[in-house]
Parts: structure tokens; sequence; C-alpha cells
């Protein structure tokens, strides 16, 4: 079997696995009666509310990701490309929030405005008007997401290619250099990360509706957790996924553009970081200051409220042995998407899969994990495969579902910087397709493999809709965990879980990261 | 010429993958007495019993819990969707709507436990499919400085409350058992008057019960229609607020009692555990603990202890309810209650 | 025999033909210069010989055996026994000027003493020795040429296909690597076929000149027959 045909199988493999267990729900969805039938899809839209909710969700979406696109690009640039100083803390601190399930950080928030909370004995009700209402939703979940426009463009102005700069040095100045140049090579990246917010914003429940805001995936929720209907659950999910689907469609056209126009990086160069001078701390300030007022805050609240006598030493108990299964489930899941979204990204990269190779994760990304889940259950719920359902493997098989795209996207990103002469020159010194790979290709394109790592760490490790469905009884991630307590837990106790939450995956993440970042130096 | 190496290795490579990981996380843990137990009852207050049970006999209990009803699709359609060939042995609901529901789609398999001997009639499945325990009632939680103590739901309706009064979403969890219930009650056409006249009365719609106690704790609301647990854990947190057991009065429809309800799962992996399990549950010694925890539960045997504050079964005034009536209802008074939520 | 021969080529991207009914022999040991513009195939035929693309329509034989027709790729590049001085060098960042000339011979399983053998005449040859344990970023734009060419000649090719390789160096740099090519080709009597638009780095180095327009043999002779051709185009103002 050849490069290609293997690299097929492969993929095919990991769509069975992924699409299988959907085709079973949309199966479902047509027919509830046990015959064919569109009356879950008509249903969906006879009352006229649900155009409302669409709109609302739309709404939210766009705007969280236009406000993350604009705060996330002026952060990128000045992380990546001046001299600010704690460039490097300061990262890790914005990607903080992005270890949390948003509804935590809603959480935090509304511990803070509330009436005895710190800000709400300044700001009293409009404090908690203002969160419990679509613009709180907004902020709650720029906060939430902006750390992955930020991983995204980040890594994109890391890996420009100088020369382009250069060339422009010669004729003009820094701020015309870099609106014309700077910002246009690390468009695809920020637009790319921009789309994966939306589609995160379109699929979510938990922040909107503990902030009250009525938006469409509730519907699909709704179906489940009220009426207990499947068909229809599947069917709420539906209009969500075209929407995506039709936002990836309109990015393609944009990224097939300029993907084309980057060149790659040449060998022994270097980035130009900007001076700041003595306007380091002007620009230091409101860095800090934002990160305060998005993150740092909230994270305070929940500090503050934890800090109750044995609120820690319950969490721990409490918590078990989920902090360790957590980081073990999130990193074996983070290897799984890395090893077939690379194969897969390579794929796409060197033409052998099409467009189907990023579309479908994409689909999969913004289905709700509920959806998933339930269409495992049916898949692998049998006497047959029980040693697979009962074991914590339908758990990594779902998160490599869900998340591939996450390892596609980002490894195919990484391989465009490098030249196809590479591989190519390693062929005619005759080394095999796998020597070309593992020796070549890999190494060259390992800081992009680890970022891609890196991120589907974070977002197995934050999974909580697929896991609460499919995790084998006893053995929850700490995020079930944490929302299961929810329910009457103290708000000290709940506080400190989250603590510990953060801690537990800052503490890994932000070893590898440090690692990471010494590495390019 | 020689042909060179293909990528099968990257293929073997990836079976080899799967299989170390099924071997390594599909292994069960060592020979130990086990029994699966889904649990609908917040984690705060049933995993120590569950603890408790796992010391006491031995038995492993594995457990999945629930989350506050709007925040996840819940342990329900776990079950549901697991009915073919189900991974659990037991449910703990948390209220007997939901454990009709399953007896109605042939989830469950009967079981007369002798721990449910002294449990009233009413609160038991005839056919012995579930028994409750640990009853929770649906309370009025208040503010101390709301200018006025509400004694009946019907406040809701009261112009002095307008806006200052929240309830959970009745298309969730026991709010919506107890729509059924004022339906089963009042008819139709009295219950929807009434929910029309709370949103004519502005009453803010939370996510679960949970919420509205704490909008009512933080002073942002009067009053809320919660489940007693909710009440009594917000008082113990040493918030500004009181319980009132609405509706006491003669002509008044009485208080919504709602137990536990535990049932064996049919088909479930270890059915002999599951029943020590269930008969554990419905002891007189578990309600004790639930009567003593922070959710104040209401045993449902007498001569159990409890402290002085947990309102005894025999002092209140119930709302004459059918379960399995209610259970059925809830069907047909949802559409409504979707449309009335704004879902 | 023919080393390299494309027969009859024909290869279209999009709506472009790349090449159209070409025809190119090279014997062995010969020295032949691709001579033209940009955009007129030059590349495109380097790149079908080396295996990484398959001709539409027509045949690529490596030494007699097809190697390549109509779509199909029949023998791979690393089974062509072909080296490839690439436009942008290609050289492996990661490697060392030694680990970059290393790869190959370990990819065609060549004993350790002799592959270290063989290094070091190498780097002895283009005068890089010392630098071995450098990595390409840390050397010169001429430095980096030699290695590339060292990288090529180590496998001891049957044929090398360089791609205008030269056309960023100074003219005295230029110069040299030129007289370097002619000596290495002296020593090892690889086959060359040489891309280039210069037609002085043509006439230097090839004994026989194809000069092609359009994906096509526009005429093909030693170097001094193109030159007089040339001379007698009425667009022709530059010097030979």
């Amino acid at each position: 079997m050849g490069k290609q045909g293997a690299l097929r199988v492969v993929f095919a493999l990991w769509t069975l696995n992924a699409l299988l267990p959907v085709l079973a729900m949309i199966e479902r969805s047509l027919t509830p009666g046990g015959h064919l039938s569109f009356s879950a899809y008509g249903r969906l839209f006879f009352w006229g509310r649900e155009w409302n909710l669409l709109e609302s969700s739309l709404g939210l979406a766009l705007a969280t990701a236009v406000v993350t696109g604009i705060l996330g690009l002026a952060l990128s640039l000045l992380l990546a490309r001046t001299d600010i100083p704690g460039r490097g803390i300061l990262s890790v601190l914005f990607v903080l929030p992005l270890l949390l399930p948003p509804t935590i950080l809603a959480y935090g928030w509304s511990a803070l405005l509330e009436r005895d909370g710190l800000l709400g004995k300044i700001w009293g009700p409009s404090g908690t008007a203002f969160l419990f209402s679509s613009r709180g939703g907004v902020l709650v979940l720029a906060a939430s997401f902006l750390p992955l426009i930020l991983l995204f463009t980040m890594t994109s102005l890391l890996s420009a290619n100088p020369r382009l700069e250069e060339a422009a040095r010669l004729s003009a100045k820094a701020p015309r250099i870099l609106f014309a140049i700077t910002i246009p090579q690390s468009a695809p990246a920020l637009l790319t990360g921009c789309l994966l917010v939306f589609c995160l914003v379109l699929g979510e429940t938990g922040a909107p509706t503990f902030l009250r805001v009525n938006v469409f995936a509730v519907e699909s929720l709704a179906q489940f957790s009220a009426f207990y209907d499947f068909s229809s659950a599947t069917a709420a999910a539906m209009p969500l996924l075209l929407i995506t689907l039709l936002a990836f469609w309109g990015l393609h056209r944009l990224r097939a553009h300029r993907a084309a126009a980057l060149q790659p990086v040449p060998t022994g160069t270097g980035l130009r970081r900007i001076r700041l001078g003595q306007l380091r701390p002007w620009f230091f300030l409101p860095v800090i200051l934002l990160w305060t007022a998005l993150a740092g805050l909230p994270l305070l609240a929940l500090l503050i409220r934890s800090l109750e006598p044995a609120a820690f030493a319950e969490a721990l108990t409490r918590g078990g042995a989920s902090f360790g299964r957590s980081l073990l489930y999130a990193g074996l899941g983070a290897t799984l998407v890395l090893f077939f979204g690379f194969l897969a990204g390579y794929g796409r990269a060197d033409g052998t899969l099409g467009y189907g190779a990023e579309a479908i994760p994409l689909f999969l990304f913004a289905l709700p994990g509920s959806v998933l889940g339930i269409g495992l259950i049916s898949l692998w719920n049998r006497p047959a495969t029980g040693s697979i359902y009962g074991s914590p493997m339908i758990l990594l098989l779902g998160l490599l579902a869900q998340y591939m795209v996450l390892g596609v996207w980002v490894t195919r990103s990484a391989l465009t910087f490098i030249p196809r002469s590479m591989e190519e020159a390693a062929a005619m010194a005759g080394a095999s397709s796998i020597s070309r790979l593992t020796r070549i290709t890999i190494p060259l394109a390992s800081k992009g493999l680890v970022a891609s790592w890196l991120l589907a760490f974070l977002f197995c490790l934050r999974d909580t809709g697929l896991a609460m469905v499919v995790y084998p009884p006893g053995r929850e991630t700490l995020p079930v965990r944490l929302f299961t307590l929810m329910a009457n837990g103290k708000p000290a106790l709940i506080s400190a879980l989250c603590i510990l939450i953060l801690l537990s995956a800052a503490v890994p993440f932000g070893a590898l990261a440090l690692l990471f970042a010494k590495s390019r130096s | 010429m020689k042909r060179s190496e293909s990528l099968s290795f990257p293929l073997c490579l990836t079976f080899l993958l799967f299989e170390v990981l099924f071997l390594a996380l599909g292994c069960t843990s060592p020979k130990k007495p086990e029994v699966v137990a889904y649990v609908s009852e917040d984690q705060v207050f049933s995993e120590p019993i569950l603890k408790d049970f796992e010391k006491e006999t031995g038995i492993v209990v594995r457990a999945v819990f629930d989350t506050e009803e709007a925040k996840s699709t819940g342990v329900m359609n776990r079950l549901l969707a697991e009915k073919e060939n189900p991974q659990a042995d037991l449910y703990w609901a948390n209220e007997p709507i939901r454990a009709e529901f399953l007896k109605q789609r042939g989830i469950s398999e009967p079981y007369a436990s002798p721990s449910a001997e002294g449990i009233p009639a009413a609160f038991k499945d005839p056919d012995h499919n579930w028994t409750g325990f640990s009853a929770r009632a649906r309370v009025l939680i208040v503010n101390n400085k709301a200018s006025r103590k509400p004694a009946s739901v019907e406040a809701y309706l009261d112009p002095a409350f307008k806006g200052r009064t929240a309830i959970a979403n009745p298309l969730f969890g026991t709010t919506t058992a107890y729509a059924a219930a004022l339906f089963s009650l009042w008819g139709e056409d009295r219950m929807k008057a009434f929910f029309d006249g709370m949103k004519r009365n502005g009453v803010k719609i939370t996510g679960s019960n949970g919420e509205s106690a704490d909008l009512v704790a933080g002073g942002e609301c009067d009053f809320a229609l919660v489940d007693s647990d909710d009440a009594f854990n917000r008082s113990k947190q040493g918030k500004a607020v009181i319980m009132i057991v609405p509706d006491q009065g003669r002509r008044e429809p009485g208080v919504l009692l709602l137990p536990n309800a535990a049932l064996i799962i049919k088909g479930g992996p270890h059915p002999e555990n599951a029943r020590k399990l269930m008969d554990y549950l419905l002891s007189k010694e578990t309600e004790r603990k639930l009567a003593f925890a922070d959710c104040a539960q209401i045993p449902l045997h007498s001569g159990v202890e409890m402290p002085s504050y947990v309102p005894r079964i025999d002092a209140l005034k119930l709302m004459p309810v059918d379960i399995a009536g209610v259970a059925r209802k809830m069907e047909a008074v949802q559409p409504y209650l979707k449309s009335w939520s704004g879902y | 025999m023919s080393l390299l021969n494309l027969k009859d080529i024909t290869k279209i991207y999009g709506a472009r033909k790349a090449l159209d009914g070409f025809s190119l022999k090279v014997m062995e040991g010969e020295r032949v210069a691709l001579l033209g513009p940009s955009g007129c195939g030059k590349t495109t035929a380097l790149r079908l010989l080396a295996g990484f693309e398959a001709p539409d329509r027509g045949q690529v034989e490596i030494a007699g055996v097809p190697a390549a027709a109509e779509g199909r790729i029949l023998v791979l590049p690393e089974a062509r026994l072909l080296g490839m001085v690439f436009q942008d060098l290609a050289l492996w960042p990661h490697f060392t000027v030694r680990g970059n000339l290393e790869f190959g011979l370990k990819a065609k399983g060549v004993p350790a003493k002799e592959r270290k053998a063989r290094i070091r005449e190498m780097l002895e040859r283009v005068e890089l020795l010392e630098y071995a344990a450098a990595k390409p970023a840390a050397l010169s734009g001429g430095q980096q040429q030699r290695v590339a060419l060292a990288r090529a000649l180590v496998m001891r090719p049957r044929a090398l296909l360089m791609d205008e390789p030269l056309s960023s160096l100074d003219v005295d740099l230029n110069r040299r690597l030129r007289e370097e090519i002619l000596r290495l080709h002296q020593e090892f009597q690889f086959a060359l076929l040489y891309v280039t638009h210069d037609r002085g780095e043509a006439s230097a180095l090839a004994e026989r000149v194809v000069l092609m327009k359009l994906g096509q043999v526009e005429m093909e002779g030693t170097p001094d027959q193109v030159r007089a051709y040339l001379e007698g185009q009425s667009d022709y103002r530059g010097h030979w």
C-alpha cells in the first residue's frame, strides 16, 4: 500500500469512528416512530420562537468572535512581536481561562458581582443586570475563548517569513509594515481562530443558561433533559451544524486565496521584535488590566470564596482520583488527536485528502457533545463491545471524534511552512516515505505538533458535555465532578474545586509551554 | 530499481496503539464485588451514603452522578440510551416521577424490599418497581427582608410581589413535577391561568432550584418555590432566608412532597448487589442520615430520629396526588411548559 | 544508451501547458543545459525526471527502464538513484552539515565506517570540512550552495539535476562554483542536467544546450550553435 493509500485508510478509520455514532443519531431523528418522517425537523421551526433563538445565538457567536478577534490580534502582536516585559508569563496568564469550562468563569463573575461580592458592593444591582444579559454573555465567552485566538495568531506571527517584512522595511515605516504586511500574513490564522470561537459559542449551553441568555443550542439540550426526545435533540443540533459548515466554506474561500501567498521560512533567520522603548509601561499596564478584567477578577472572586477552613481539604477529598484521571484522559486524548490529526493534516497538505479532511472534523467539533455521546452509546453499548464501552476508551473515542479538528488544522498550518523541497530532497537521497516523515517532516513541524497537542490537551481536559454522557461509572473526570457537586455544593467547596482544577491543569500545561518557549529561543 | 517502503507502518502503529489502550484502560479493577448506581440525588448528599454502604458491605459502588437539569443531558438519558444493554444496576432518583417514567418504559424491574415496610403506600409503586424514601417538600424560600411573607404559591400572582419572584424552569426536574401535580389537581385551565398569571407578574425563570434559592438569598427576589433541601442549605450557609411550607390552609391544596425513589434496573449486571443497595437506601438509618445532612430530608418511616427543624410528615397537609397519574400528565403538559418558558 | 529520456511529454497544470510534446535525451556522463525564460517548462522537466510528478502524456525512462507514464509514477524518486540541487537548496535546518550529508547514506544502509569516509571526502572536495558540525543557518549563501552540492554528490548519483542553483550568487562566486561543478563532474563522471535562464552559465557548464520555449524544444546544439541561432533572432538583445 502506498503512502496515499495508507493516509486514506487511517483517515477512513477515524471517520468511521467519528461519524457512525452521528449517523446513528441522524437516522434516529429521521425515523422517530420507526418510519421515515421529518416531523422532528418540521416541529423545530413551527413555533417561530426557534427563529428568535437562532438569531440570538448568531448574534452572540458573531459578537464574541469579533471581540475576541480584535482583542486577540492586538494582544498577539504585543506578545509575539514586541519587547513588552513579561511576555512569557502574560501568555500563560491569558491562556488560563481556556482550562476551565465557560460556566465556571460565569460562576466566578457571578461571585464577583453578587450583592456581597468584591464588585457587587460597588456596582450594586446594575452589575448583575449587566452580567445576566447578552452583554454579560459576550464578556464571559470572550474571556473563555480569547486564548484560542491568541494561540493561533501568536503561532502564526512567530512563524512568519521575516523576508517579507525586511523587503518592506526598505521603503516603509513600522506602522505601515504592521498593517500592510504583518497583519495580513497572520490573517488566515486569525480567521481560523475566529471561526473556531464562532462554532464554540454557537454550541455553548452552560454559560448562556447560567447567565439566562436564551440561545438556540439550549433547544437541543432541552429536548434531551426535558423530553428525553433523542430525535428532536438531534434535529435541533442540525441548524447549528449547517451554519458552521457555511462559515467554514466562506472562510475556506478566503484562506485558499491567502494561504498561497505564504512563503516558507528561509534557514538561519529570525523575526525582528518591535522595540517599545519608553512606551513599554504604557503597553504593559493596559494588558495587565485587560487580563485582570477578563480573568483575574473572576478567578480572584473564586479564590476568595474558597478561603474557608477545610474547603480545599474537602475539595481534594471530593475530587479524589478525578484529578489524576482527568490529566491521564486528557493526555491520552490529546495524543490520539495529534496522531490522527497529523496524518490527516499531512494528507491535506500534500493533496492526498480532500476538503472533507477538514470539514468533517469541524462538523464534529461543532456538534453538541451530548448528541455525540448518545450516539456513541447507541453504537458501542453492545455485549460484543462491552469491554470498550465500559472503559475510559469510550471517552477517548469521543474526544478523538470531537477535537480532531484541532489536530488537523494546526498541523496542516505548520506543514504549510515547510517547503515541499525538504521532503523531495530526502526522497532524492533515497529515504523511504516513513523515513522522510519521521526524520524530516515531523522534526521540522515539531513546534506546530507540540502546539497542537497542547491545544487538544486543554480541550480534552475541560470537556464536560461529552464526558458527562459517556464516562464509565466511578471514573468521572474533574469537570464532571465539579458540575455534579455544584448542585447544592457549598460555594466555598465549588470555588476551591475550580481553583484546584486550574492548578492541576495549569502546572503541567505551563511547564510544557515554558519548555516549548525555551526551545524556540 | 527497488520500490520503497509504504506507509503501512503507521497503520500497524495505529492498531498497536489502540490495542495497548484497550488493554490498559479496559482492564477492570481487581475482582471486588461491585454495584453500578446511577444517581440523580445531589452528589454532595448521596455520595456519603454510598461510601457508607461500601464500608459496611465491602461492595464497591461505581456511581454516575447527575448535574442540575439544565446543565446537561443527565443520567436519565443515559439510562434510556442504554436500555438494550443496561450498564446500571440501580437508579437513585431524586423524585418519583422520573422513576415512574422509567417504569413506564420498561427499564425497571420489580423488587419488594424488606426495608420498604413502614413506608406509606402513597410513596411506593403498587407494582414494586420503585420505592420512595427521604422526601423533600416543595416549599417557599423567602428573604428575611421581604415586606410580606407569602403563605401560598398563589402569592406568585400577588401584585405586591411583581418582578420580585423566581421559579426554576418548569421544563426540568422537580418544578415539572410540581406543574404536573397542579395540572392533575386543578385541571388544565386553572393550571395554565396560574402560570400565565405568574409570567404577567414578572416571575424570573431560572435554570434550577439552586439558582432560584440564590436569587432569594442574594436579595434580588423576595421568594421562590424550591425544594426544601435548597432552602435548608441556604439557611445553613447563614443566608438571611426562611423556609415556609405553603398552602397548609383548609381550602388550600397542601404541600407537594417528593421523595427520593430507588429502582432496580432490568437486566443490570449485578442484580444481587443492586438489591442489597436498595435495601440499604430504603433503611431507617439512611433516612436518619439524610435528615441530619444539609439537605434535611423528611423521613417516610415513622420513628426515625431527626432534627427539630425538619418537619414531620404527619404534621404536614400533603397535596393529594397519585404519582403514576402525575407522570402520565407530564407528557401532556410539557408542550405548554415549553412555550411558557420560552424554549 | 541514454541515461535520462523524456519521450514526447505533455504536462498540463490547470489551463496551462507546461510541456507540450517535449522530448529530451541525456547520455551517461553528458553535460546538458536546459535554457529558456521563466515559465518555459524547464523546472517541470526536471521534476518529471526526479519523479515528483507524472506526465499527462508521454513516458519517462531512466537507464532504459520506464519510470513514469500517462499519469502514473512507476519508479519512486528514492529508487531512481538521481541527485538534485534545488533552487531553494532545501537544506534541512535541524541537521548539521554532516547530518545533511549523512541522511541519504543512512537511508541506503551504507555502513557507518564508509559513511564517515565518504562524508569526509566530499566535504574536503567542497572545502567545508571545518563546518561539518555547523547548522546550515550559520553558513553563507555560497557555503550553503556547496553543502547542497555535496549532499547530492555524496550519494554518487548516476545523474545530477540542478535547478538554477547559482542564480542568487555574485559573479565571482558563481564562477568559482561553476568551476567546482566541472571539476566534480570530471572526477565522478555523472550525467548533468542543468536548468538555467542564464546563457553564460549554460555555455560554461554544458556540452549541449537545449533551448526551450513555451514547453517545447525550440532548438538544440552546442553552445556555439545555440548562440549563433539566438544572434540570428530578431528579438535578441543580450550578449552570449
